[in-house]
């Protein structure tokens, strides 16, 4: 607005119609202004003035003239004195000396006084002085006819008429009459030109004309004394006229404009002398009394064309001073708008022009700083723009490129923008995109209504949230969203930016985090379920497979325990089957199922669709599993910290089930938490066995060791002998417990025990048997067996003499509990038999070990044959107690 | 109008009208002084010149700024009178104030052109200078100073100073026109008087001294000098035979008293002269000679030197005392 401003103003002082116009205007009214002034003030001074001088100049005349008048009237009244001090005293003969004395003072006293007689009462002529004659002392001439004696007796006062001597000076006579007797009449010839200078004193300006007339209106006294001495009458001149009329009728008033006698117009003003009947005019040239007028006038008129030319520069340079200031402010304001924000605008006019200007200027070097720091601002918003732009483009191009999806829709959510990123997300083209309603091109799910999410974005500016999408595959995705809306100025929404982020991934690695860790919830339930103490293993092997089961996603599972004994594989626990899978795969060996395939190579099997395995090709599993509903397995074994297989276990799934990574890594954890417990609850039941054992060993020893005491003693022999047997039973008995300690009381092959028994006679015994296991009482009992067949032997039988020999053997028949060791006893070349008389010992504790036992006395040796049923007696002394 | 123009317009202006009100100071007017009987170094003649132009100065003429004055002193020199009168009307001044009737004679005789105007002379009208005292008429005017009648008046006084005064001697310049008319009026006057009258012309300082000589040789013998170029040339020698020879005198000028002069009675020569200035200052105004009238004496004086009186044994009587304008202790 104020560059236009400036411009408007710089194009008006560009056109000069602006300046002209404000400069006629102010150079008009300040002309018009001061003419005006001038012009009344001259009129109204003048016509005052001219009043004023005029009245003035009349009164100063008048004065002028009164004063003459007084001045004369005083003049010839001071003659009347000294004349009248002449005549105070009597004029005799006797006192003429005094008179001529007194006659001659008066002369020297009154120059204007030129002679003076002195005419006794009777008319005669007593004195004459005069300045130019030798003085007349009683002459006595008749004077008594003349006015001036008759007149001043009759009047005691006579002034007689002018005369002019010589031509030249006016001339008066003074006659006065003596107050007192015999004083006689004083005549005195006064020089009437002295009067003009008594007049001529009073003038004070040169210009005026001071005359003097007397009764008849002859001029007497005049500056132009040639007037005078022409003996002017100027009873013509109308102020002349006029004046005597006064005089005489008291009447009238003096006129004040009239002509002299050059025939001049003037200002005329006069007084009377009433005692001479004179009168004094003083009179003023119009033109000279005016002169000051007129020169006022011309001086005004000069003054006033002097002032109005100065009123014109004045106005002129006032309409300049206020119009160039302007102009300058104007082309000021001009550079200013076409941006030269560099000059300052230069006016020291001291009022409010120059504030102005200062203003502008401030303002200019404000605007400069604001334009510079705007180009600054605009550089670097220029830069920033430029930044910004390819930043944007940056953007754009990664939008467009983006994954995320930026979608522009109107207020009826219509698709106006469409990006490449919305391309790669959705499926649909720009082209196909753009005019679709995005919520149906979509099938949008919302997770609030749609006018209440609308509300938010345009209440709060934006909103953000997750919905369901469908793509133009079919498809659905997740998105987080984010709508901007877009209003216009009058608040209405225009359109609304809407970004879409795709987080199906996300939302899926969500769910699998959730899953994850929820199975690790339960493999940790179950881990702490195994740490419990007191809980029975069945529960234990039970939440293994169902945990199992939950981890893998799995319909059904099981666990197998491995028994080392047996090589085969049994349920110990299961969910989800039938008792026709349970009894078909309750021991499994060496067959074709994945749990032993699993157990034969002690790594997991994976049998993803049963149908198509080769491990179930032609197998009978394949059915049983199918008619189980089963289509994939999984088979994980247990595997002890040593390497050991304790068991398997199984996941089953009833559709054909590729298992992922993560399922895999789980069911090893599990495996691996399985393992770890069952092989500690193994460790546990050997601590178990080992504790109840060594106590059943020690009764079992102390009772084996009663008996032979008792067996050896109550006999016949002596108590050497049956000291010796004993000893030699006990040390038989310590050597299996040495064994069997060294088997760690579990099991002593049957050689071993037949060796370390028959030691003493290794060479001329034969042992032919397998590598047969005997658990420590079987192990114990054969020995005492041995022992007392090879006592027996060593006292009566083969190993009596030098060549005899016994053949040991044994074999093994049967299997599972039907499991029987057939140990025989075979004496050769020994001494020949002799049934024993009385049963000893050894044969009684045989028969107390083995009832079974054969012992034949054959004479060519004897022959022992001992059954040991071994099935079902695996931990066979545990399992006897 | 731009400014500049309008200060030389104004500047213009002011030039033209201080030219205008100046254009008749600027013209300096010349004043020409012929003095016929006094020379320059005497104090009358500074006397007369001083209230002459004082008198004009209070005109509005000052010597050097709008008057020049050219003064000429003959010094009773009759050939000098005449080559001055000459000389001063070569400078062709705007008026030439002549004082007494030689110069004013001689000038009057050279220019009718010229205006002059004399002071101190006798009977213009007898000698020529204008045609009627009211009307002169031509180029001359001025003041005349006695008439022939007062003539009487010194024989008069002479009387009642030294009333044994029984000769008298009229002391006069020889070819002075007024002294011989004054001469007249002594001569039939001195009967009058019971004097014995003698006729004493003079043309030189010689014959001052035989005037005097001889009339102090008479007894009673008295002198009546009267004015002229050679008596007021001579006036100290006059005055100083006067007084050695014990001859009782009557001067028609006060100077021959001031001198050491026994009395004397006479027009003031210096207000003649300062009324002068009143002519000359209208006639430098453009007033015309012939029609400003000549103007006769109107102050008279009388002055008693007590000094000489007392030397010469005289009593001075109350009634001369009393006329006495000027009495010298």
């Amino acid at each position: 607005v104020l560059r236009d401003r400036f411009r408007n103003v710089a194009a008006a002082v560009g056109t000069g119609t602006l300046r002209s116009r404000l400069f006629l205007k102010y150079f008009g009214i300040l002309f018009a202004v001061a003419v005006l002034a001038l012009l009344v003030n001259d009129m109204f001074e003048i016509w005052f003035s001219y009043q004023d001088h005029k009245a003035f100049i009349i009164s100063m005349q008048r004065e002028e003239a009164k004063a003459a008048a007084d001045k004369i009237e005083r003049f010839i009244s001071e003659i009347q004195d000294q004349v009248g001090q002449v005549i105070q005293l009597p004029l005799l003969e006797s006192t003429l000396d005094d008179r001529l004395i007194d006659a001659r003072r008066l002369l020297r006293q009154v120059p204007a006084v030129t002679e003076l007689t002195l005419i006794n009462n009777s008319g005669q002529e007593q004195l004459h002085v005069s300045r130019f004659n030798k003085d007349v002392v009683g002459s006595g001439l008749d004077d008594s006819k003349i006015p001036e004696f008759a007149e001043a007796v009759a009047h005691r006062v006579y002034f007689g008429p002018i005369s002019f001597r010589r031509e030249s000076e006016p001339y008066m006579t003074i006659s006065l009459a003596g107050t007192r007797r015999n004083t006689g009449v004083g005549v005195a010839q006064v020089n009437l030109k002295l009067i003009w200078d008594v007049v001529s004193n009073i003038a004070t300006d040169e210009h005026e004309h001071t005359y003097v007339v007397d009764a008849d209106g002859r001029l007497i006294a005049d500056p132009n004394i040639s007037l005078v001495l022409r003996n002017t009458d100027l009873s013509q001149l109308a102020q002349v006229r006029s004046a005597r009329d006064i005089g005489t009728s008291k009447s009238g008033a003096q006129i004040r404009e009239a002509t002299d006698i050059d025939g001049h117009k003037v200002l005329t003003a006069a007084a009377g002398i009433p005692q001479l009947g004179w009168l004094v005019f003083v009179e003023t040239p119009i033109e000279r009394a005016y002169a000051p007028i007129y020169a006022a006038i011309k001086r005004a008129s000069l003054v006033l064309v002097g002032t109005l030319s100065l009123a014109f520069v004045a106005g002129a340079f006032l309409a300049q001073r206020l119009t160039v200031p302007i102009h300058v402010l104007g082309t000021g304001a001009a550079r200013i708008a076409s941006g030269k924000l560099g000059q300052r605008i230069n006016l020291k006019t001291g009022d409010e022009l120059e504030e102005l200007a200062d203003e502008f200027n401030e303002m200019t070097s404000k605007l400069e700083e604001s334009y510079a720091s705007l180009q600054q601002k605009i550089e670097d918003r220029t830069r920033e723009l430029s930044d910004a732009i390819k930043t944007q483009v940056r953007y754009v191009h990664m939008l467009d490129s983006g994954f995320e999806a930026i979608i522009l829709r109107d207020a009826e959510d219509r698709i106006t923008g469409w990006n490449r990123g919305a391309e790669n997300l959705y499926g649909w083209t720009r082209e196909q995109a753009l005019g679709h309603v995005v919520h149906s091109l979509f099938q949008t799910k919302f997770p609030r209504p749609l006018d209440e999410i609308l509300a938010d974005t345009l209440g709060k500016g934006h909103w953000e949230g997750e919905l369901s999408h469908k793509r133009k595959d079919g498809k659905g995705i997740v998105v987080f969203s984010r709508w901007t809306p877009e209003r216009d100025a009058q608040g209405q929404l225009v359109s609304i930016l809407e970004t879409n982020m795709d987080i199906t991934e996300r939302k899926l690695a969500e769910t699998r985090i959730v899953t994850d860790l929820c199975d690790m919830t339960r493999l940790n339930q179950l881990s702490n379920k195994f740490v419990r103490e007191g809980a029975q293993i069945n529960d234990n092997l039970n939440a293994v497979v169902e945990t199992a089961i939950a981890i893998s996603g799995a319909d059904k599972g099981n666990v197998q325990l491995f028994n080392s004994d047996t090589g085969a594989l049994k349920i110990a626990a299961h969910r989800g089957f039938e008792t026709p899978f349970v009894k078909f795969f309750e021991h499994v060996r060496d067959d074709g199922s994945a749990c032993a395939s699993a157990m034969r190579s002690g790594e997991r099997v994976i049998v993803e669709d049963v149908t198509m395995s080769d491990i179930f090709a032609e197998q009978p599993s394949k059915n049983v599993l199918i008619d189980a509903g089963v289509r994939a397995v999984i088979s994980t074994p247990l595997i002890s910290s040593r390497g050991e297989l304790l068991g398997i276990v199984s996941t089953h799934f009833g559709k054909p089930h590729r298992p992922e990574e993560r399922e895999l890594r789980l069911l090893d954890l599990l495996a691996r938490h399985t393992a770890d417990y069952l092989e500690r609850k193994h460790a546990e039941e050997i601590e178990d066995i080992l504790v109840r054992e060594i106590q059943h060993r020690s009764n079992n020893l102390l009772a084996v060791i009663q008996t032979i005491a008792h067996r050896s003693l109550s006999g016949n022999d002596s108590l050497a002998k049956a000291k010796k047997a004993f000893e030699a039973r006990l040390q038989s008995l310590a050597r299996v417990n040495r064994q069997l300690t060294r088997a760690n009381w579990s099991s002593v092959d049957l050689s071993e025990i037949v060796r370390s028994e028959l030691q003493p006679f290794s060479e001329r015994i034969v042992v032919e048997g397998n590598r047969v296991s005997l658990g420590p009482k079987h192990a114990q009992n054969l020995s005492l067996a041995l022992h007392e067949l090879a006592t027996n032997a060593a006292k009566y039988g083969a190993l009596s003499n030098e060549s005899g020999k016994v053949a040991v053997s044994w074999a093994i028949t049967g299997y599972g509990k039907a499991t029987v060791l057939k140990f025989k006893w075979l004496e050769r070349d020994g001494p020949p038999v002799v049934a024993p008389i009385r049963h000893g010992f050894g044969s009684a504790l045989l028969k107390a070990t083995f009832p079974d036992a054969c012992v034949e006395y054959a004479i060519e040796g004897l022959s022992c044959e001992i059954d040991v049923a071994l099935g079902g007696s695996d931990t066979g002394p545990i399992k006897e107690h | 109008m731009r400014r500049r123009e309008f200060i030389a317009w104004l500047g213009a202006l002011t030039i033209w009208q201080a030219a205008g009100r100046a254009e008749q100071p600027n013209r300096t007017r010349k004043i020409g002084i012929l003095f016929g009987g006094f020379s320059s170094t005497d104090p009358e003649s500074e006397a007369r010149i001083t209230a002459f132009t004082r008198r004009l100065h209070e005109f509005g003429w000052v010597e050097g700024h709008n008057i020049k004055f050219d003064v000429r002193f003959a010094g009773g020199d009759e050939s000098r009178v005449q080559e001055y009168a000459k000389e001063l009307i070569g400078m062709a001044p705007d008026v030439i104030v002549a004082n007494s009737s030689p110069a004013v004679l001689a000038l009057a005789r050279q220019t009718k052109t010229i205006p002059i105007v004399f002071a101190n002379v006798f009977d213009p009208v007898g000698n020529g200078l204008v045609t009627s005292l009211a009307r002169p008429g031509g180029n001359i005017t001025g003041f005349s100073n006695f008439e022939p009648v007062m003539a009487g008046k010194w024989l008069e006084l002479l009387k009642e100073i030294a009333p044994n005064v029984s000769r008298v001697a009229a002391m006069f310049d020889t070819d002075n026109p007024a002294s011989i008319e004054f001469n007249q009026t002594v001569a039939k006057l001195s009967p009058s008087f019971d004097l014995q009258y003698r006729a004493a012309p003079v043309s030189n300082a010689a014959e001052v001294q035989g005037v005097i000589d001889a009339i102090s040789r008479e007894a009673n013998g008295g002198l009546v000098v009267m004015g002229g170029t050679v008596t007021s040339a001579n006036r100290d020698a006059i005055v100083q035979l006067s007084a050695q020879r014990r001859v009782p005198a009557i001067y028609a000028f006060r100077y021959y008293v001031t001198s050491g002069g026994l009395l004397s009675y006479g027009v003031d020569g210096i207000d003649i002269f300062r009324s002068c200035a009143t002519y000359v200052d209208v006639i430098l105004k453009g007033a015309k000679p012939a029609d400003l009238p000549v103007q006769t004496p109107t102050k008279f004086e009388f002055i008693i030197n007590l000094k000489t009186a007392k030397t010469l044994g005289l009593e001075v009587p109350t009634k001369l005392l009393e006329f006495a304008d000027e009495v010298i202790e």
